[in-house]
């Protein structure tokens, strides 16, 4: 019973996974997921049926089986785990790039004129195109008066909503 | 393993020190894996190795107690295959959510 219970749980549980994955066709975030659930399942099965087998007839031949079923699942998690760190790695590597690309563009948008809203609005043009954003401001600390002065804009903003975002206050919530 | 599992008389030389790795290993997959926030996948895959490993090490002492740790490896393989299950459920959930 110790040994049936856990072993016919783990098939089931196996198969169900499999079950599962299959009949979605799909996944465009982790392609690869599927292909590696079903095979992790279809391992842990045949140890799991191998440990039954074993246990009722003591056959050798089982215990390969359970053996080559758990290389095959070891290599296959070592392999996911270079995968989640690689892909950790590049992701990484990418956001620095943007990083540095947004600072590069910013200086020379800056470094292009010495009038301070062509700047503010060179500066503000860069930063827009990096993050792919639609609409951005630029505001200027007013120190005699504590706000905040809208220096420049950029996208399709109302009329009203315009005039309401003109000058804030510091602390004010948009 | 071999050895352990077929002779169940004793252990080879360096059965402790594969038992010994795999449990280190199992450790440090489990606290890796707290840090893993790249998809909602990994920290199940990482659970289901533990046990998986577990599930080795247990396997390779089986010879010097039968009874105790052929459970641990009878639980641990259900663990294990749990895990996998959870993770084929949260695929199919994020599967359905694209469509």
């Amino acid at each position: 019973m110790i040994v049936l219970l856990p072993n016919l749980g783990a098939i089931i549980l196996g198969a169900a996974s499999i079950l599962l994955v299959q009949r979605e066709s799909k996944d465009k975030i982790s392609p690869y997921i599927k292909a590696v659930i079903i095979v992790i399942s279809i391992c842990l099965m045949t140890i799991a049926t191998t440990n039954m087998l074993y246990h009722n007839s003591g056959s050798e031949i089982f215990v390969t089986v359970e053996i080559y079923s758990m290389a095959i699942i070891a290599v296959l998690w070592f392999s996911l785990i270079y995968w989640v760190i690689y892909a950790e790695i590049r992701k990484e590597a990418r956001w620095r790039e943007r990083e540095l690309e947004a600072l590069n563009s910013v200086a020379l948008a800056v470094g292009q004129s010495m009038d301070l809203p062509q700047i503010l609005r060179n500066a503000l043009l860069s930063v827009i195109k990096i993050g792919n954003f639609d609409v951005g401001f630029i505001y200027l600390l007013n120190k005699q008066k504590n706000t905040l002065e809208l220096a420049t804009s950029y996208g399709n903003i109302p009329k009203d909503l315009a005039e309401k975002l003109s000058t804030l206050h510091l602390g004010q919530e948009v | 393993m071999e050895h352990g599992q077929l002779n169940s008389i004793g252990l080879a030389s360096n059965d402790g020190v594969i038992a010994a790795f795999c449990i280190a290993i199992s450790l440090l997959v489990a606290i890796g894996a707290q840090h893993l926030k790249g998809s909602p996948y990994f920290r199940c895959f990482a659970a289901s190795l533990s046990f998986f490993l577990i599930l080795t090490a247990a396997s390779v002492l089986k010879s010097l107690a039968p009874k105790y740790l052929g459970l641990v490896e009878h639980i641990a393989i259900l663990l294990s295959t749990l895990s996998i299950t959870t993770v084929a459920y949260k695929y199919r959930k994020v599967a359905k959510e694209l469509k």
